[in-house]
C-alpha cells in the first residue's frame, strides 16, 4: 500500500516508520507543522495538495486530527489514526465519527466508551516495541553504569499547563480547596479506576471562573474532562514522588527526568534521557523498572512499559488492566497493588536475580512474538482491506 | 462442656442458646444488661460473675459482643473467655483488655481480623456469622393465604437518620476547606466496593472534626479519633446517602417496600412500615420478596453482614452490594446475586423480577449452602473445636 504518513515529533515515529517499510508499504512523509499543540491553518490546503500528487492508498498519523479527517472524508480517502497520547484532545472532535477515520486506541476503557456512546470508528490497538532495534543495542559503554531501581518519567512540571493546578490552589476559596485535595487523596489510593472527571461537577464552576481552559470550537470536550486531565497529571506527580521517595529510604534510585534541577533526598537525578539512544540501555541495565503510569491512563498499557519487556528489562507495574490481556502478571512482568506491595517487590526481586531475569526474558520474548511495530501495522492494514 | 452464657438481648441469642443445647454443651446464663452496667468496670457485676463462675465453674465464658469487663473477671478467674462480635464498628473491641490471654475474640470481618493479627494481638480470630435454617424454615405466615410481606423488593435496615443528622449539625460548625474535603472522600468512596479509605484519609481534617464535635477516647482504648470519625460519622454517612440514592433509583421504575427504626421517615415511592420484629417477622420480609437488597454498612469493610446471611438462611434471594467475603463461601450468581453499581443494580432488578425460575433457584441454592455450612450449630463446633 502507498501509505501518506503524517509525521509530527511523536515518540516512536522512525519505528513506525520502518516497520511499515520492512512490512511493504511504500510511505510518503508529510510534515505536520504544529503551533499551540495544532496544526497550522495551511495543513488543510498542503495535505489536500500532496494527496492529490501521489494519491495514496491511505493517511496516517500518530494521534489524530480532526482537519486530516475533514480533508480526507472530503477527497474519500482512508485515514488511520493511532492515538498513543493521553488524553488526546482530539477525540472529543466532533470529526470523530467521519466514516473514512479509523482511531486506533491504545486504553480499553476509553475504547469502550466510545462504543458505548455508539461511535463505530473506534478501535482497540495497544502500543508496541521495536524489540529488533531494541535488541541490537548491545553497546552499553554509552552508560557505564548499572542501576537497581530506575524510573523514567516525568513529573509534570515542564508543560506550561502544568503551573495551571498551582494557579487555580492559590486562589481557590477553602470548600473547593479542600474538595479538590479530598478528591486527589482518594483517587491516590485507588488504582484501576479513575473517578476524578466524575467527581468533578460540584466545583467546576469556581474552578472554571478562576481559571477557564479554551474549550476547542468543534469539540464535544466538558469541563470536567479537561480539569480531569490537569489534576490527573498533579495526582501522578504526587504518587511518584512519594513512592520514589519511599523507595529512596531503603535503595539506591536512579531517576531519568525532565528537569535536571529536579532534586530529590536520595535519588539520583540523571536528568533527561534520549529516547532512541540512551533509554533503552537504561532499561537494560537497571536490575529494577519502574512503571507508574500517568493517572489519565485508565487501563491501557503506557509505552514506557512495552519499551522496558521489549528491551528485555524487568519491568514493576501499578495496575493497569489492559495488561492482563496480553501478559501473565508473575511471568512476564510484575504489578504492585500499592505503596507497601512496592516496597516488598522491591526487596524481594532485588535479590531474586534468576526470578527476575527469568521474567524479563519472558516479557521481552512476548513483546518480540506479538507487539512489534510491525505486528500493529499489520494489524492496522489488515484490518482495511477486509 | 459446661458453658457460662452472658446473655443479653442481642440478635438470634436464642439461636445460639439452642444450638448450644443441641451440640451436647452445658448452658448456665448470666443476665448482662450493659446498658444499666458499665462495659470496662463494675463492681457489682464483676462480683456478681465471680460468684457465678466459683459456684458454676464452668469450662467457658461466651458472649455475643466483646465486653471488656467480662474479660477482666475472666482473666482473674483464669476462665476461658470465647466472644462473637457481630454488632461492627465495635468500640470495645479497641479496649486494651482485648489482649488478655484468656480471650478468644471472634470477628465476622477478616480485614478487622488481619488488623488486629498485624497488630501482633494473637487473641482476636475470624469466624463469620451464621443463621438457624432449621428455625427459619419453620416461620410461616399465619395462613397460606397471609402475604402480609409479600414484595417485589424490600430492604431491612437502618438509613441512619439519626446520625444524619448529628453529622448534619456538625458540617456547618467545619471550616470550608474540611467540609470540602470531606465532602470529596464521600463521594469518592460511594463510587468504590470493596475498599474502604475513609479512615487512612481522615488525618488532614482530624483535629478540626475533634474541635467541631469533640470526641472522647477510650481511655484504656487502641482506638483514635481517625477511625471513631471514620466508623461511627463518616461511614455511616456514606451509608446513609447510599441507601437513599439506591432505594430512590430503584424506587423510580418499582414498587419498594422498606423495614426501617424510624416509621416517620417518608420517602418518594417507597412504602416504609416502620420497624419489623427480628425473629418472628423478618424471616417473613426475606420469603416473601421477590428480591431483597443488601446494601452493607460501610464499616463493614469485607465481611458479609447478618442480613445477609439472614437472607440466604431464609431462601430469599439475596442482591447484595460487592463484600469480598463473600467469595470464600459463595458462588455469585449461584447462590446471591452481586451488583456492583447503580446501574448495575437496576439492571439486576429488571432481570430478575421477571426471571421467576433462575431467581428461585439461586435463593435454593443459598439456602442450602446456608443449611450445610453456616449455621450456628456449625459455628459452634468450630470455635468449640480447640
Amino acid at each position: 500500500m502507498k501509505v501518506l504518513f503524517a509525521e509530527w515529533s511523536s515518540i516512536g515515529k522512525n519505528d513506525l516508520k520502518a516497520a511499515f517499510i520492512a512490512e511493504g508499504h511504500s510511505l510518503v512523509c508529510f510534515p505536520l507543522i504544529i503551533h499551540d499543540g495544532l496544526p497550522v491553518l495551511e495543513t488543510a490546503d498542503r495535505l489536500c495538495a500532496i494527496l492529490n500528487k501521489e494519491v495514496p492508498d491511505i493517511v496516517f498519523s500518530v494521534d489524530y486530527f480532526p482537519v486530516i479527517s475533514e480533508v480526507c472524508q472530503k477527497e474519500d480517502i482512508r485515514y488511520i489514526s493511532w492515538i498513543y497520547d493521553s488524553p488526546c484532545r482530539e477525540l472529543c472532535s466532533v470529526t470523530i465519527v467521519n466514516p473514512c477515520n479509523t482511531v486506533y486506541i491504545f486504553d480499553k476503557t476509553l475504547y469502550r466508551e466510545f462504543c458505548h456512546a455508539g461511535i463505530t470508528t473506534v478501535r482497540y490497538m495497544p502500543m508496541a516495541a521495536n524489540v529488533e532495534r531494541l535488541d541490537s543495542m548491545t553497546d552499553h559503554s554509552k552508560l557505564l553504569e548499572s542501576y537497581d531501581i530506575s524510573f523514567v518519567g516525568s513529573f509534570y512540571v515542564e508543560d506550561p499547563q502544568d503551573t495551571y493546578i498551582d494557579q487555580v490552589m492559590s486562589v481557590l476559596s477553602g470548600y473547593e480547596k479542600g474538595y479538590l485535595s479530598g478528591l486527589m487523596n482518594a483517587q491516590l489510593k485507588i488504582q484501576g479506576y479513575n473517578f476524578v472527571e466524575e467527581l468533578l461537577p460540584p466545583v467546576i464552576d469556581e474552578l472554571w471562573k478562576i481559571l477557564p481552559v479554551q474549550i476547542r470550537p468543534d469539540s464535544i470536550e466538558t469541563r470536567e474532562y479537561l480539569y480531569a486531565h490537569i489534576l490527573n497529571r498533579r495526582i501522578t506527580a504526587l504518587e511518584r514522588l512519594d513512592l520514589l521517595e519511599a523507595i529512596a529510604d531503603r535503595h539506591l534510585v536512579d531517576l531519568f527526568t525532565w528537569g535536571k534541577d529536579f532534586s530529590m533526598n536520595y535519588v539520583c537525578n540523571h536528568g533527561p534521557v534520549d529516547y532512541y539512544t540512551e533509554m533503552p540501555l537504561v532499561f537494560k541495565t537497571s536490575r529494577i523498572n519502574l512503571n507508574i503510569s500517568l493517572r489519565g491512563i485508565r487501563s491501557g498499557i503506557p509505552l514506557r512499559a512495552m519499551d522496558i519487556m521489549g528491551s528485555g528489562g524487568f519491568l514493576l507495574s501499578n495496575f493497569q488492566s489492559d495488561f492482563l490481556d496480553y501478559f501473565v502478571p508473575g511471568e512476564d512482568f510484575v504489578f504492585f497493588e500499592n505503596k507497601e506491595d512496592l516496597l516488598q517487590k522491591v526487596d524481594y526481586y532485588l535479590i531474586h536475580e534468576d526470578e527476575r531475569n527469568a521474567i524479563a526474558k519472558n516479557g521481552h520474548d512476548k513483546v518480540a512474538g506479538s507487539h512489534t511495530y510491525r505486528h500493529r501495522v499489520r494489524e492496522m492494514l489488515a484490518q482495511q482491506e477486509k | 462442656m459446661k458453658i457460662l452464657l452472658i446473655e443479653w438481648d442481642s440478635y438470634g441469642r436464642k439461636d445460639i442458646k439452642e444450638a448450644f443445647t443441641a451440640e451436647g454443651h452445658q448452658l448456665v446464663c448470666f443476665p448482662f444488661d450493659f446498658r444499666k452496667t458499665g462495659l470496662r468496670h463494675d463492681p457489682e457485676v464483676e462480683e456478681k460473675l465471680h460468684s457465678v463462675l466459683r459456684k458454676e465453674t464452668p469450662d467457658a465464658v461466651f458472649s455475643i459482643d466483646f465486653f471488656p469487663v467480662i474479660s477482666k473477671v475472666c482473666r482473674r478467674e483464669q476462665v476461658r473467655y470465647i466472644s462473637w462480635t457481630y454488632d461492627w464498628p465495635h468500640i470495645l473491641l479497641y479496649s486494651a483488655t482485648v489482649i488478655y490471654p484468656c480471650n478468644t475474640v471472634y470477628v465476622f470481618d477478616k480485614e478487622v481480623y488481619q488488623e488486629f493479627h498485624n497488630a501482633g494481638i494473637p487473641t482476636v480470630h475470624y469466624m463469620p456469622l451464621a443463621a438457624n435454617t432449621e428455625r427459619l424454615d419453620t416461620v410461616m405466615a399465619g395462613s397460606a393465604a397471609d402475604t402480609s410481606f409479600a414484595c417485589d423488593i424490600s430492604f431491612v435496615g437502618s438509613l441512619y437518620v439519626e446520625n444524619y443528622n448529628l453529622i448534619d449539625e456538625m458540617m456547618p460548625a467545619l471550616p470550608n476547606y474540611v467540609r470540602g474535603y470531606l465532602d470529596a472522600l464521600m463521594a469518592a468512596q460511594l463510587k468504590i466496593y470493596g475498599y474502604n479509605f475513609i479512615e487512612e484519609l481522615l488525618s488532614p481534617v482530624v483535629n478540626e472534626l475533634q474541635k467541631a464535635y469533640p470526641m472522647e477516647l477510650t481511655p484504656d482504648g487502641l482506638d483514635s479519633l481517625e477511625h471513631n470519625f471514620a466508623q461511627y460519622v463518616i461511614n455511616r454517612r456514606i451509608t446513609a446517602i447510599e441507601r437513599m440514592d439506591l432505594l430512590e433509583a430503584v424506587a423510580e421504575k418499582h414498587t419498594v417496600d422498606l423495614f426501617t427504626h424510624v416509621k416517620e421517615l417518608e420517602l418518594p415511592n417507597i412504602c416504609n412500615h416502620g420497624e419489623v420484629n427480628y425473629d418472628y417477622e423478618m424471616p417473613l420480609v426475606f420469603k416473601q420478596s421477590k428480591i431483597n437488597l443488601n446494601i452493607t454498612l460501610r464499616s463493614i469493610k469485607s465481611g458479609i453482614p447478618l442480613r445477609a446471611i439472614d437472607i440466604m438462611g431464609c431462601g430469599g434471594f439475596l442482591l447484595s452490594n460487592f463484600q469480598s467475603e463473600f467469595l470464600d463461601f459463595f458462588v455469585p450468581g449461584e447462590d446471591f446475586v452481586f451488583y456492583d453499581s447503580k446501574e448495575d443494580l437496576l439492571r439486576k432488578i429488571d432481570y430478575y423480577l421477571c426471571h421467576d425460575d433462575e431467581r428461585r433457584a439461586i435463593a435454593r441454592n443459598g439456602h442450602d449452602k446456608i443449611a450445610a455450612g453456616h449455621t450456628y450449630r456449625h459455628r459452634i463446633r468450630e470455635m468449640f473445636a480447640e
